[in-house]
């Protein structure tokens, strides 16, 4: 078991440099480059001023002499400096991640708590009713653009209750009220969108675990039908399910752009935006590569667990 | 940044607050601000400039400012300092031979040419905004905004928020009245809308389609209409050059058509819900954005007046028919900006349709502003045509300078006529201001005949601000465009 | 004996004469309706796609704004938008990029995700390993963030969309391909076939291609939601396609600042997309269900 996570854990180096790799080329195929966004209209007119930009910039030299100096940087923990707040990265990341991290946080609890109960029912009433009604719910939640959803909540939540979610956003250990307030809607739009999948994850495992052997055998025994379907026919279906919330974490960080651009939330995805719009390249390396880290960190979390839950599983 | 410098930042001059006019316009007056007086040398090429002695700059710097901080401050922005670089907008200045302290109290700025509109070009924040000479040597600007004008920068979140607060030893006190300014950005409408109406906003600029809803939910609300500085219009590819092949437009039947088949009255209908602020009760002005916004009354020639009052009427019929003359339809690529609005993007729109209807086929082009658009546009490095748009400029003449002249950096259409270099130089060698007036109207008139770049009617992206009843102090001090919030912020109140 | 079996019920699926296959159809029908129902939605979207200028009763680009934000009406079954465009006859000629896009991107996907997930799975080894590293770092880049960023260096016209989205896609789903290459690659008549010396492409060709063919398909079937919902999304945050051609995500995107004006305008736009996404998402369940032999006798 050790050998195995020693081994998937070597396996991510490879991959994180790939990663720091693609961040560090795309931004330099980025239309324009920061040296026009700063000068403005006249940029063009004035080379003198591009390469004294440039060299403060740290632009000039080869890319591959680059590369291994912004590799180094980030090894010391330094992402650079904001162009436009003249703020090092890592201060804003540090302080956007936590809010988007409970955003997201919050959406997945959300779909978890949804989808597998739904789920689990959907399988037991396989082609009935409740099923079929089950389905169509969380397929309809993934069928609504999520910006959509929201654009109804704020404009009828104003119109029917007088609800608007507040503009100063606060701490969850400030002011826990009016942090949930503005945090709660974009949350379950959100949870509402994952459901979807992992509902019919949970269905398609437990119909096939609910047709195995055991539980068969597990039902025969006399066992009441609630029993066998929490301990034995659940207890096999979670881990695929897992897999499945682990892999969502990729929709999550993505989705967290869209929501929180709608609800004013200054989250990772609204300073994405911003820095794309104004080319601060540094923070949008940043945030890219700080996205891509949690996926895959995530991701290798999510197979550690596994094997530890489910010692049967080794891969190649 | 460039929108809210004026808040921290004093000039030597700036737009005197006052109410907009009944036609809604703004005559943008320049009137002293951290200088008490000049005087100006009998040849227009010395102007000799007493500072107020009660202009201080804020914490951490906390003295009265110097004659040799105006000094500094003009040398950073050329870039003569070490480790500076020159300001956008240094370009323009090659006019001012030096700028040197007399004493403690006086700067004396000398020209190598006579420049009429000298004290509008002070108030312009883009060129010059006075910072202390510390900012060179003890902390960097970009960190610490320092400046002396009505509120210190207290933090900035990009993309966020942005926080400053009273300076409670301003020269123009006792305002501000309030004790702190936030301008929130929220990118979503529906979101400020709401928190406009449910109290938590003091002012917002609002749809004209929503006016009449915020005024039935919140008894006493304030409207004011936006100052129009800015105007948007259709420029074609090196329009003056000939010799270029598939260039319909170097024909000015052809621009004319264009201008002719633009339904402008829909366009405003559109954009600012005109119809629907006349209903709620609103004075709405017809503005219809030209060649210099309405903003200059005196200045501004009205679409309805003389040479434009034909091609700028809507007769599609009349401009197929011009058009079938001048060659017929064709088709070109049409470059705009997303990143000027919601409103100047769905004119760009329309405006592909109009065109479509007498036969010429647009392929909309949305480009992005600062990496495309700026140099395609004011560099005039597009083909087909283009939306551009400028605004904010304290005076009449650097619109049509700026588009028009064949130095301009900024001249979309790269039109290149002698008669506009003769109207240049009569402008700005013209120290008396009524008979720059003079010139600037007959200017106008010549680019209507021409039509190098057709004038869309388009003010910017919102038509009316909205205040919360307990504001005060908004219809007297107001000034529009962008860079000019400094000169109201401070002199609004609050009601108890 | 292994390869000829294979190889017949291969040659038993195309061969089935029109009869047989139209039953085929009728059965699943009665079996899986909604799946069917979904089926048909995806069918007669293409129909309309195909016969919008004829069925559209106005032009997609004539504005009159003076009867602009208006109910649905006799004039205007589903009212008009913000410039006094007639909104049904929009959500006709945006079906055209709905389908062209979900044509493209997912025939795109489709291609990429079975080139690579089949060659990575069939050949194994070290070409597996390099091929799965580059897959994980593709996958680690959270999906609309790398649209954004793809769409903001290539520009947002459909065909940078559709290749952005197929390659994004393709390259994700491959995995699913690789599984199930693997799962057939063990099979006795695969190395059977290795053993009597048959190619390599031959291999592939002959007798991976074809047992990949479901599980293709159904991950299709979902990725044609996926393109539509990014149309939108993409179309909400600025980097949509350029107008004044409609997409369902445009009309939507329009109707934000006038929602309480003329809520009917967001919609209809927004029904249209959730119908068609949660037809092909059915569908693709139905699909799973009966492609899918373990699951198959439990009907």
């Amino acid at each position: 078991m050790q050998k195995y996570i020693l081994r998937r854990a070597a396996l991510l180096l490879p991959t994180l440099i790939g990663i720091t790799l693609v961040v560090f080329l795309a931004v330099r195929f980025l239309p324009g480059d920061v040296i026009d966004q700063m000068t403005g209209e006249r940029g063009s007119a004035n080379p003198e001023m591009r390469r004294q930009l440039e060299e403060r910039y740290s632009l000039t030299g080869s890319v591959g002499r680059q590369y291994v100096e912004w590799l180094s940087d980030i090894a010391a923990g330094d992402l650079g400096t904001s162009i436009t707040t003249n703020r090092p990265v890592t201060t804003d990341l540090r302080q956007r991640l936590p809010i988007t991290f409970q955003l997201g946080t919050m959406a997945l609890l959300i779909s978890i708590l949804v989808a597998i109960p739904v789920g689990i029912l959907s399988a037991v009433t396989q082609d009935s009713v409740w099923d079929f009604l089950a389905r169509s719910l969380s397929i309809g939640f993934l069928a609504v653009p999520s910006f959509w959803m929201g654009l109804l909540v704020l404009t009828y939540g104003f119109v029917w209750f007088g609800w608007v979610p507040p503009l100063n956003y606060r701490d969850l250990w400030e002011d826990p009220a009016q942090n949930f307030q503005i945090m709660i809607a974009p949350a379950l739009i959100l949870g509402a969108g994952l459901s979807g999948t992992v509902m019919r994850m949970t269905r398609s495992m437990m119909l096939e675990v609910l047709r195995h052997d055991f539980t068969r055998t597990a039902r025969a025994k006399g066992l009441s039908p609630r029993v066998v379907i929490i301990r034995h026919a659940l207890r096999n279906a979670i881990l695929p399910v897992m897999t499945i919330v682990g892999l969502q974490v990729s929709v999550v960080v993505g989705g967290t752009v869209v929501l929180e651009q709608l609800f004013s939330i200054p989250g990772l995805g609204s300073l994405l935006l911003t820095a794309i719009n104004t080319r601060d390249y540094p923070v949008v390396q940043g945030i890219v590569l700080l996205s891509a880290v949690v996926v895959v960190l995530s991701n290798f979390a999510v197979d550690i667990a596994y094997t530890l839950v489910d010692p049967r599983v080794r891969y190649a | 940044m460039k929108a809210l410098s004026t808040h921290v930042f004093s000039r030597l001059y700036r737009i005197r607050p006052e109410q907009p006019n009944a036609s809604g316009s703004i005559s943008m007056t320049p009137e002293p601000d951290a200088a008490e007086s000049t005087e100006v040398s009998p040849d227009g090429l010395t102007y000799t400039i007493k500072l107020k002695a009660n202009v201080r700059w804020h914490p951490p710097v906390n003295r009265p400012m110097t004659a040799d901080d105006v000094v500094f401050s003009w040398d950073r922005f050329m870039g003569k300092l070490p480790g500076t670089t020159p300001a956008v907008n240094s370009e323009k200045l090659t006019f001012v031979k030096s700028v040197s302290a007399v004493d403690e109290r006086t700067v004396r700025f000398t020209l190598t040419r006579k420049y009429g509109p000298f004290f509008s070009f002070l108030a312009d924040p883009t060129t010059i905004s006075l910072m202390p000479k510390e900012t060179g040597t003890a902390f960097d600007p970009a960190k610490v905004m320092v400046g002396s004008g009505p509120w210190m920068f207290d933090s900035w979140e990009p993309g966020v928020r942005y926080k400053f607060k009273r300076f409670d030893q301003w020269h123009g006190g006792p305002a501000p009245y309030f004790d702190a300014l936030e301008i929130n950005v929220v990118p979503e409408y529906a979101q400020r809308l709401n928190n406009f109406l449910a109290g938590n906003l003091d002012a917002l600029g609002i749809d004209g389609l929503d006016y009449d809803r915020a005024k039935k939910q919140i008894a006493g609300i304030h409207a004011v209409m936006s100052a129009n500085t800015s105007t948007y219009g259709v420029s074609f590819s090196h329009v003056t050059d000939k010799s270029r092949p598939n260039s319909p437009w170097t024909d000015v039947r052809v621009r004319r058509a264009v201008s002719m088949a633009i339904n402008r009255d829909e366009l405003y209908e559109a954009g600012y819900s005109v119809s629907q602020l006349k209903a709620a009760g609103l004075k709405v002005p017809e503005v219809w954005g030209a060649y210099v916004p309405q903003a200059f009354p005196a200045a501004y020639v009205h679409p309805n007046e003389g040479a434009a009052k034909q091609y700028m009427k809507y007769d599609p019929t009349a401009a197929k028919k011009l058009l079938d003359e001048a060659g017929g339809g064709f088709k070109a690529p049409f470059h705009y900006a997303p990143a000027y609005g919601r409103v100047p993007t769905l004119a760009a729109e329309l405006i592909v349709q109009y065109l479509k209807k007498i036969g010429i086929e647009l392929t909309a082009e949305p480009e992005d502003y600062p990496s495309k658009f700026v140099p395609f546009t004011y560099g005039g490095e597009f083909e087909g045509l283009a939306m551009a748009g400028q605004g904010g400029f304290p005076d009449p003449g650097n619109f049509l300078e700026g588009f028009y002249s064949k130095d301009s950096q900024r001249n979309p259409s790269r039109v290149e006529d002698p008669k506009v270099e003769e109207y240049v130089k009569k402008y700005y060698d013209e120290l008396d201001d009524q008979k720059r007036i003079t010139i600037i109207r007959e200017w106008q008139n010549y680019l209507y005949e021409q039509m190098y770049n057709v004038p869309t009617g388009m003010i910017g992206d919102s038509s009316v601000v909205v205040y919360q009843p307990y504001m005060r102090g908004m219809q007297d001090h107001v000034a529009g465009g962008y860079g000019y919030g400094g000169e109201a912020t401070p002199y609004f109140w609050r009601d108890a | 004996m292994a390869v000829n079996s294979v190889t017949a019920g291969a040659a038993e699926f195309v061969g089935t004469p029109l009869p047989g296959r139209l039953s085929r159809v009728l059965r699943f029908a009665r079996r899986k309706p909604v799946a069917a129902f979904g089926g048909l939605v995806v069918i007669l979207l293409v129909v309309l796609a195909l016969i919008a200028p004829m069925v559209a009763p106005y032009a997609y680009d004539e504005p009159r704004v003076l009867d602009r934000l208006q109910g649905p009406s006799g004039a205007h079954w589903f009212g008009t938008d913000h410039q006094g465009r007639d909104v049904l006859s929009r959500i006709i000629y945006g079906s055209q990029v709905t389908v062209i896009l979900c044509f493209g991107a997912v025939g795109l996907s489709t291609l990429v995700s079975t080139a690579i997930g089949t060659i990575s799975g069939y050949f194994g080894g070290i070409t597996d390993t390099v091929i799965q590293r580059f897959v994980d770092i593709w996958q680690a880049f959270p999906g609309l963030i790398f649209i954004i960023f793809m769409v903001s260096v290539f520009g947002s016209d459909r065909w940078s969309l559709i290749v952005v989205l197929g390659l994004l896609f393709g390259v994700g789903s491959s995995r699913v391909v690789r599984s199930a290459t693997l799962a057939v690659r063990r099979l006795a008549y695969v190395e059977a076939a290795q053993a009597l010396g048959a190619s390599h492409p031959r291999i592939l060709m002959a007798h991976i291609l074809p047992n990949v063919v479901p599980v293709v398909i159904v991950t299709a079937s979902v990725q044609v939601g996926a393109v539509i919902l990014a149309e939108s999304s993409l179309s909400y945050l600025g980097f949509g396609t350029p107008p004044p051609f409609p997409t369902w995500g445009r009309m939507l995107q329009e109707s934000r600042q006038f929602m309480q004006r003329n809520p009917t305008l967001a919609v209809f736009p927004g029904a249209a997309i959730a119908l068609v996404v949660y037809s092909v998402n059915m569908f693709g369940d139905g699909l799973r269900d009966a492609l899918d032999p373990r699951l198959r006798g439990t009907r």
